[in-house]
């Protein structure tokens, strides 16, 4: 039999290691069935080597082969598969346990959680331990109190804001109220001061007349006076009169005073015309004295007609100053006290209403301090966190 | 305007103005409320940041110790951290299980590093482990000085003013009943 060449020899052995069955490597080296098997008996005994490779390393070197066409792996898939074992051989997970690691790892993750995702979560949840330099429990934590404490704040903010958008509603009609309160007020002022003004009118009207009246009374007692002078004139006539007709004297008389008075001219040897002038000087005293008599007659009449006028007069202008004056008055009370009860309700109610004003305004005086107070606290809590944040460094 | 308009206008107005000075009281009484709420909120701040801290604190100082002995913590806090997950997967959620998971090992972290604490209570607050207390400075409990912001806190919810945080801190430096003060190791 032909000894086969040891390169051939070899070639079959390479063909053995990676693992192809007899009849491949029948077909790919050109050798017979009986030759192969031959050759690998020699690999077995010792007698065929491959220059730094033991048998234990070939026959496992087969297994390999074998393992991987089985799988339908490439070597460079097994490569990979390598690295990761090394890698966990680094964190201690010997061969024996990568079946359970295997498993604990698909028990561990849920089925809607896959492996990629809770690695990338784990990774992203150290970054931000490591940045903030707080474990993430204490992160959760202060975020979930600090939006309690937004929400908290929000809400009584929310509040304020509401109740203060409130008020400004409800203290706008009121504003508005108080504007149509206060023009009514100065129409009724000024219908008061028309009032008042009439009022002035009538008592200037009033004074008047009783300037009239007093003229008119002053008037009268000049009458009065003329009247009392002529009176004594005409007495001190009537006078005269009386003591002529006291003595008697008429026509006849006068007669025989003619004659007394030629005789008496011849018989005194006085001229007649010094006689005559005696005479009628005399006549003329007796002239004068009738004159006077009617004179005194007429100013009698007139006298007693102006008496009778300026009692007439008198009487019309007591009368009338005494109407009107009456109802000046009258009216000018009843209008007074009017207005006066008018007023005084207003005014009452002007001062009940300015109270519930004050009140109120007190009251919303109080709740803006209140107000103030409240930012002020709300400032010196901010302030105080601030403080506490800033002093509570790491030592 | 006749006589009964006036009278019904007035009697409106009187009616508006009650209803505003009730309700003006009303917001006053509901704000006074709110502004008395605000000097308990300072001190209950106060504590949370303080406690805050000392968590902080300790999850660091856990957090060393680990890294500073790896064998010894190493499989306890394995251990821990897997059985912490799976507890937290039985809720079917996933970042609820995360959650759950990780909280727990934090707070495996924060045992590690819990200790007694003191606090350096002048202008800055300063909160240290009892091991590593500074030679300067004087240096009170941490629980003394809760103790005392407690007080504090029942004062403030009684209506008493308590102003800034400098003058809490005179306050509680005044506390000296209640406040065990400590000096730094020999």
């Amino acid at each position: 039999m032909k000894e086969i060449p040891r390169t051939k020899k070899l070639e079959v052995a390479q063909y053995y290691i990676l693992g192809y069955p007899y009849n491949d490597i029948e077909n790919r080296a050109g050798v017979s069935h009986g030759s192969i098997v031959n050759i690998v008996k020699e690999l077995e005994d010792g007698r065929l080597t491959i220059p730094g490779t033991s048998f234990d390393q070939v026959n496992d070197l087969r297994q390999l082969s074998f393992d991987l066409k089985k799988k339908g792996l490439e070597p460079s898939q097994a490569l990979l598969g390598l690295l990761l074992f090394e890698r966990l051989q680094t964190i201690e997970i010997t061969p024996e346990l990568v079946d359970k690691w295997s498993e604990l790892a698909k028990k561990l993750l849920p089925v809607d959680f896959p492996a990629k995702d809770f690695l990338e979560a784990a990774l992203r949840l150290n970054e931000l331990e490591k940045g903030e330099g707080k474990p993430f429990t204490t992160l959760a934590e202060e975020y979930v109190r600090l939006k309690e404490g937004v929400d908290k704040f929000k809400s009584k903010v929310d509040s304020l804001f509401k109740n203060k958008e409130e008020l400004i509603k409800e203290v706008e009609p009121l504003r508005a109220q108080l504007e149509s309160l206060e023009r009514t007020r100065n129409r009724l002022e000024n219908d008061a001061e028309i009032q008042t003004r009439k009022l002035q009118e009538l008592k200037s009207k009033t004074k008047e007349t009783g300037e009239e009246k007093s003229r008119l009374s002053r008037e009268a007692k000049e009458l009065q006076g003329r009247k009392t002078k002529l009176s004594s004139e005409v007495d001190s006539k009537e006078e005269s009169l009386r003591r002529l007709n006291d003595i008697g004297l008429s026509d006849e008389d006068l007669l025989r005073i003619i004659t007394f008075i030629e005789r008496t001219s011849q018989n005194e040897g006085i001229s007649g015309s010094e006689l005559k002038k005696k005479f009628f000087s005399a006549l003329g005293l007796f002239e004068d004295i009738s004159g006077l008599e009617k004179r005194q007659k007429a100013e009698m009449q007139k006298v007693n007609e102006l008496v009778k006028r300026e009692a007439i007069l008198s009487g019309e202008i007591l009368g009338i100053i005494s109407s009107t004056s009456q109802k000046v008055r009258a009216v000018g009370e009843d209008a007074a006290s009017q207005i006066q009860q008018h007023v005084s309700d207003i005014k009452d109610q002007l001062n009940g209403l300015l109270a519930n004003v004050l009140k109120a305004g007190e009251a919303i005086g109080e709740m803006r301090q209140i107000l103030k107070k409240g930012e002020d606290s709300e400032k010196a809590l901010a302030k105080f966190i601030e403080e506490v944040q800033g002093r509570l460094g790491r030592n | 305007m006749s006589d009964s308009r006036w009278t019904h206008t007035i009697a409106d107005l009187k009616k508006e103005l009650t209803w505003i000075e009730s309700s003006s009281q009303g917001i006053v009484s509901r704000l006074e409320i709110i502004q008395q709420e605000t000097e308990p909120l300072k001190i209950e701040f106060l504590k949370h940041s303080l406690e805050k801290e000392r968590e902080a604190l300790a999850y660091q100082r856990g957090l060393g110790l680990i890294i500073r002995d790896r064998k010894k913590m190493g499989t306890g806090l394995a251990v821990a951290a897997g059985g912490l997950i799976l507890g937290g997967l039985i809720a079917k959620d996933k970042n609820i299980a995360l959650k759950a998971g990780l909280s727990g090992f934090d707070g495996v972290l924060e045992g590690f590093g819990e200790t007694k604490w003191a606090v350096l209570l002048q202008k800055e607050l300063v909160i240290v482990p009892y091991d590593a207390i500074p030679a300067k400075g004087t240096w009170v409990t941490l629980e003394s000085l809760m103790a005392a912001i407690d007080d504090l806190e029942i004062e403030a919810s009684e209506g008493k003013q308590l102003g800034t945080l400098d003058n809490i801190i005179q306050r509680l430096q005044q506390s000296r009943g209640k406040l065990i003060y400590i000096g730094p190791p020999n």
